[in-house]
């Protein structure tokens, strides 16, 4: 769903924005900071790999810099910095960038809250059979879905990233979570993946 | 309410909380602010340099993805067999290939020492065969956790200028971990996971990567044994495969890929991706491989650079205690069977229908100061039928409760029994991701093994955990609890 930007929020971007296209540098830390985890996770999503997806958040957050003076402060950041990364990550994918013999990273900690090994199986299984089915569609109909439930863009801000009607963004939509049904439909101990919720808030928007 | 809103809920629910976990798990690393800095200091705002290294391989549950999606393998051998002519097929092949990439000890290799290197090439007809980077690395791994690994990077322009050149190490020694990197001038030493498996990591298979050696994706594309070939004297046999059909993260190329399988081990030695135009995109190539043979001790030592800043981690916690650290392992049931640290018991007699799709072998991890042996691995072995119905049997060290039906709020049907001569609970529903509980989903029945595990655990505080129990859960969207009864009552 779409992220309910406060209007903190959008004051706090007005305001540093102002202060980058004053020049001051010190104010896009402000910028890196609040939307480097969307980024990064968007890249991840959809490149698949950290290295990469780290190098492609750092080169449109440069992009971002570059072409700051010449942003809106009243427009909001977030879709214009996802579309700056999803151009790179375009333009990446069309430049067959070699990936590096990469290092290791240290194993980190991971606290448990698990009672138990299976239901920490049960949740690995269950989030497995979705990341699975998500790199299983064709590539637009996975771009679209990362765009809308995990960068949290709405509609509109969807389709001004993908240069595209809001009309056909919400029927791609439509034939991408089809057809993520579809793949996961059938795989052996998902099928509550698709089992159907009447509790289930609804999307308005998606529902228009 | 529009009905294919409707349909679509659940779906979008399943996503959102998909989309939960990557938030929590997939955050930018805590210096993105100075990275950016550094390369805006380099970029001038004009040509921004790539900063490589740092490569933090595949993100974990997409590897763990990329291992659930070779289950269609698993199952398309099962439901068709081996070839059957003593002639391995392709997808036996890259199933081998699979096995190895994750685990060498099951090709038999506890010691490698592996010189690769990886060349990328302009594309277009101007630039066609022209690279513009190469990235050799020299490796050593001696199971189960040592590990040292040389690699270097240099990029190079269309006329064959330098653009830049690194180097990195890194060396787990079993107790410790070294990493180096030139352009950072740095080198960090850490305590080493005794849970971690370094040889997953990323090391072997970064430079022979199962997304790049197109291992995972391997079911989106057509494969052929188009012949056999000669590499550094092993035979390996040729596999041509086709552009992919689906997958949008588990590749980086578009047109055919040609990869070169040792036929003892399963390693990759050899593989060439080809742009849609025809044209090289990248090669991998192993230049030399040393299989099994000692390795002197000085090549688990590492000794920073004169000048290098050394970072001192030693005293961060690798450790939470038991049961915090599960990897799965998809692997053969044959293997499962031998890997296990328990007398693994399957079922004498499945419903109709069913069959065999998968074994995974879990290793719960457990770091502590003194390093522990770990020996309470957990197997799930999953049957399914043509319908969608399936039955999973998990057995292993479970603790004092049994994990599901220990989380089922009060409400939940459930009931116990005696399965076996011992006491047994049986309970409807599972709990989704965001511990919501659904009821009607499937019948859980958890029966005490009725042994003592042969395993243990050490503690948060370092005690050692002896009190292990072993119980085997039965779990089926299909099965009622009288079936599952009756599946427990033939394992053995």
């Amino acid at each position: 769903m779409p992220v309910e930007t406060s209007s903190l929020v959008i004051e706090a971007d007005q305001e540093a924005v102002r202060r980058c296209q004053a020049g001051e540098a010190d104010a896009f830390r402000v910028v890196v900071e609040r939307y480097a985890n969307v980024l990064y996770g968007t890249a991840v999503l959809m490149l698949g790999d950290r290295s990469e997806a780290e190098d492609a958040m750092q080169e449109a957050f440069v992009s971002g810099w570059a072409g700051i003076s010449g942003f809106d402060p009243d427009r909001p950041l977030r879709p214009w910095l996802v579309r700056i990364l999803v151009n790179h990550i375009l333009q990446r994918r069309r430049r067959r960038l070699l990936r590096v013999i990469p290092l290791p990273e240290a194993p980190l900690p991971i606290a448990s809250t698990e009672p138990g090994p299976e239901l920490a199986a049960e949740h690995a299984w269950q989030r497995r059979e979705v990341g699975v089915a998500l790199a299983a569609l064709p590539a637009d109909a996975a771009r679209i879905i990362v765009l809308r439930y995990f960068s949290e863009l709405s509609l509109s801000e969807v389709a001004e990233v993908l240069e595209l009607p809001v009309g056909t963004v919400k029927s791609r939509l439509h034939r991408a979570l089809g057809k993520l049904r579809t793949e996961l439909e059938g795989r052996p101990g998902a099928e509550f993946l698709t089992s159907r919720d009447p509790n289930a808030p609804q999307d308005e928007e998606a529902e228009a | 309410m529009n009905r294919s809103t409707h349909e679509f809920d659940a779906v979008e629910r399943s996503l959102s909380e998909f989309f939960g976990e990557v938030r929590t798990t997939e955050v930018a690393p805590p210096n993105s602010w100075e990275r950016v800095t550094s390369r805006l200091a380099q970029s001038d705002l004009g040509a921004p340099t790539v900063i490589s290294g740092g490569g933090r391989g595949l993100p974990r549950w997409l590897a763990a993805g990329a291992a659930a999606a070779s289950l269609a393998l698993v199952a398309f051998l099962v439901l068709n067999g081996s070839s059957g002519d003593g002639v391995a097929s392709a997808h036996e092949i890259l199933q081998r290939a699979e096995r190895t990439a994750t685990s060498p000890q099951t090709a038999g290799v506890n010691r490698l020492v592996v010189e690769q290197r990886i060349v990328g090439y302009f594309l277009g007809e101007e630039a066609r065969g022209v690279p513009y980077a190469e990235a050799t690395g020299r490796v050593w791994y001696e199971a189960p956790d040592r590990q040292r690994i040389e690699s270097s990077l240099v990029e190079i322009d269309a006329n064959g200028d330098l653009l830049s050149e690194t180097t990195s190490m890194a060396v787990w020694d079993g107790v410790e971990q070294w990493t180096y990197d030139s352009r950072e001038q740095t080198a960090t030493v850490r305590r080493q996971d005794p849970s971690a498996d370094i040889y997953e990591q990323g090391i072997l298979s970064g430079a022979l990567a199962r997304s790049e050696t197109f291992l995972s994706g391997s079911h989106c594309r057509e494969a052929d044994v188009v012949g056999e070939a000669d590499i550094l004297g092993r035979t390996t046999d040729v596999l041509e495969l086709s552009p992919a059909t689906c997958g949008f993260t588990l590749s980086g190329w578009d047109g055919r890929a040609v990869i070169w399988v040792d036929r003892e081990t399963g390693f990759v030695l050899r593989a060439e991706r080809y742009a849609a135009d025809g044209g090289l995109a990248s090669l991998q190539e192993v230049t030399s491989l040393e299989i099994n043979a000692p390795i002197a001790d000085e090549e688990w030592r590492f000794t920073p650079p004169p000048g290098v800043e050394v970072q001192d981690r030693r005293e961060d916690p690798v450790e939470m205690g038991a049961m915090t650290r599960i990897e799965p392992r998809l692997i053969a049931i044959e293997d499962a069977l031998a890997l296990a640290t328990f007398a693994v018991r399957l079922p004498s007699g499945l419903p109709d229908g069913f069959e065999l799709k998968s074994a995974e072998l879990w290793w719960p991890g457990v770091g502590s100061e003194e390093r522990p042996t770990v020996a309470n691995d957990w197997l799930l072995v999953r049957y399914a039928d043509e319908d969608g119905n399936w039955l999973q049997v998990s057995q292993g060290f479970g603790g004092p409760l049994p994990g599901l039906a220990s989380v089922a709020p009060a409400e939940v049907d459930r009931g116990t029994l005696i399965v076996r001569g011992a006491e047994a609970e049986w309970i409807d529903g599972r709990p989704l991701m965001g511990g919501r509980w659904e009821s009607g989903t499937m019948r859980i029945l958890v029966i005490d093994a009725g042994r003592v595990g042969s395993g243990w655990a050490v503690g948060p505080d370092g005690e050692r955990l002896t009190e292990s129990p072993l119980h085997i859960a039965l779990a089926s969207n299909a099965l009622t609890v009288d079936e599952l009864i009756e599946v427990a009552e033939g394992l053995e």
